[in-house]
């Protein structure tokens, strides 16, 4: 019964969790400029991102530890210090576009500047951070997550052609923007594929003291957890497709994007969007902040847990008010919050190769995973993703520079 | 994955190898203001219909004023054909008139007001579209 629990509540999790500031700007992005035909990268990111999560899950339910903790103590300090160095300037970058996010949301109902809201962003999300638990952070800001299945409606309330729809799943070659085509493709799967997602995922794993009788939990919270929060990103495809793409509206600009919503919901679309928005980019933004602080505090053998009280882990603590600060000032100094979301997820998908590799060869360590280590279509998976990852490394910087300006 | 890599390659050989003619370059970095034009005449539709609040219409033609100087100041440094510039210039010009004369409607709280300026940004996109067409690059 309780493993029954756990599931439904870690697939509402995932499904309201899985939206945040990247998904809004990537497929609104997608949608506006190439209406349904870079669907096929979204399904491909999905794809890999169920892969990983579920690795990352088994594994912490098999050896009771996360990747961090399990990648120095099997690989060395020495060797986890590159992509532990990759791994803090994802998630400083990531956290200032998601507090940028929620300045944004706040921005959009207010008509405040976006910088005047940073510190009261960054002082809300710390609180939260301070004075809740675990579960408490993944169940409340992830079940108000499932407001983004607005999107979803807005989706089915305009009819999309079922056609283009199917034809957008199957890649096809761009009409027109090649460069700016392929950068979108690139950022929407660094978006979906956030490499700090699966390492977050694994410390949340033990938080929740997951043992090898999870793995049917974690395979389903996976497998159906991941595969609807992908639909959310799918209806803000169509929506984009269906109502800005028609009036010639491309996103260069958070503003354009707010007003997705309003042919579906004419009254409450504007604010559907913002608190959507805003409750998508809290999420991520504590779950971001915490898995920086996981990160930190495994690489150096500190001791961890948002279950614990601040005093005891002071320097975890530490870590996430440090970059909950650090983040807030991109946002105070008046860096676009649009711009460092784009610029976050091509370098999300640069930097893949550096922290999917350790996870890889961790993955298929008979003696840490026994039975469980990594069959052959995992491991395929896993070294399709590496290449994947090689090749976007190689293509998002340019196409960052010339299609994403 | 052969296939990835091949289209990757595709790209980055595309980046690489790619001319443009100076009016094709300035269409290019001036092709924010076409959406802009757009996005300030939903906008300013859903206002009149109590859809988006006004504090929305003041931030967005904020924003796309923005756009539209950066427009108007690559358009002067460009070394693209007089009338091409020309033409652009004036479009830049008319959306930042239409675009202050939408917020000064929705200042004074005025929907009719409104409807002019509405209508001047949907001509406007229009024209930018058509001259937009006839100088996109050829697909690939």
């Amino acid at each position: 019964m309780k493993k029954a629990m756990t599931l439904a509540l870690g697939i509402l999790t995932s499904v309201g969790g899985f939206f945040d500031v990247g998904n809004i700007a990537t497929t609104a992005q997608a949608g506006a400029s190439f209406r349904f035909q870079l669907i096929w990268s979204l399904l491909l990111a999905t794809l890999l991102v169920i892969f990983l999560v579920e690795m990352s899950g088994r594994f912490a339910a098999v050896s009771g530890k996360a990747l961090p903790d399990a990648i120095r103590e099997h690989f060395g300090f020495t060797f986890w210090l590159v992509p532990f160095a990759v791994l803090t300037l994802i998630h400083l970058l990531t956290l200032g576009a998601e507090i940028g996010g929620m300045c944004f949301a706040l921005h959009l109902v207010t008509g405040i500047p976006v910088w005047v809201w940073a510190p009261v962003v960054a002082i809300l999300t710390w609180l939260f951070l301070w004075r809740s638990t675990f579960s408490t952070i993944e169940n409340s800001t992830s079940l108000l997550g499932l407001l983004t299945l607005a999107f979803v409606v807005a989706a089915l309330l305009h009819h999309p052609p079922t056609g283009e729809v199917v034809a957008g799943m199957l890649p096809s070659l761009p009409h027109h923007d090649p460069e700016k085509y392929w950068f979108i493709a690139v950022s929407i799967l660094g978006a979906v594929i956030a490499p700090y997602l699966f390492y977050f995922y694994s410390s949340g794993a033990v938080e929740d003291d997951w043992d090898p009788s999870y793995i049917a939990v974690n395979r389903g919270v996976a497998l159906i957890g991941m595969g609807f929060g992908s639909v959310i990103s799918l209806g803000a495809i169509v929506v984009a497709a269906m109502v800005l793409a028609p009036r010639g509206i491309e996103v260069s600009d958070y503003h354009q994007a707010a007003l997705m919503l309003t042919d579906a919901f004419p009254f409450w679309g504007f604010a559907l969007f913002a608190a959507a928005m805003g409750i998508a980019c809290l999420g991520a933004a504590l779950e971001v902040a915490l898995s920086m602080a996981y990160t930190t505090a495994q690489t150096f053998g500190w001791n961890w847990g948002e279950d614990l009280n601040p005093r005891e882990d002071a320097r975890f603590c530490l870590v996430y008010t440090g970059a909950i600060l650090l983040s807030a000032l991109l946002i105070m100094f008046g860096v676009d919050p649009l711009k460092l979301t784009l610029l976050t997820m091509a370098i999300n998908a640069a930097a893949l190769p550096f922290v999917v590799i350790p996870f890889l060869l961790l993955m298929n360590d008979g003696k840490l995973l026994r039975e469980h280590k990594n069959g052959w279509l995992s491991n395929a998976v896993i070294l399709f993703i590496v290449i994947l990852s090689f090749v976007l490394a190689v293509v998002s910087i340019p196409l960052a520079i010339r299609g994403g300006s | 994955m052969g296939t990835i890599a091949a289209i990757a390659a595709a790209a980055v050989l595309f980046l690489s190898c790619q001319q443009q003619t100076p009016e094709q370059e300035l269409i290019r970095k001036t092709d924010a203001v076409g959406p802009w034009l757009a996005a300030l005449q939903m906008a300013g539709e859903k206002w009149t219909v109590n859809s988006v609040p006004a504090t929305f219409v003041h931030t967005s033609v904020d924003a796309a004023q923005k756009a539209f100087t950066k427009a108007a100041r690559e358009t002067g440094r460009s070394d693209a054909r007089t009338d091409l510039r020309d033409h652009l210039g004036r479009l830049i010009a008319g959306g930042q008139a239409e675009s202050a004369r939408l917020r000064r409607a929705v200042a004074a709280q005025d929907r009719r007001a409104a409807v002019p300026a509405i209508r001047g940004l949907a001509a406007l996109h229009a024209d930018f579209e058509a001259l937009s067409k006839a100088f996109e690059e050829p697909s690939q």
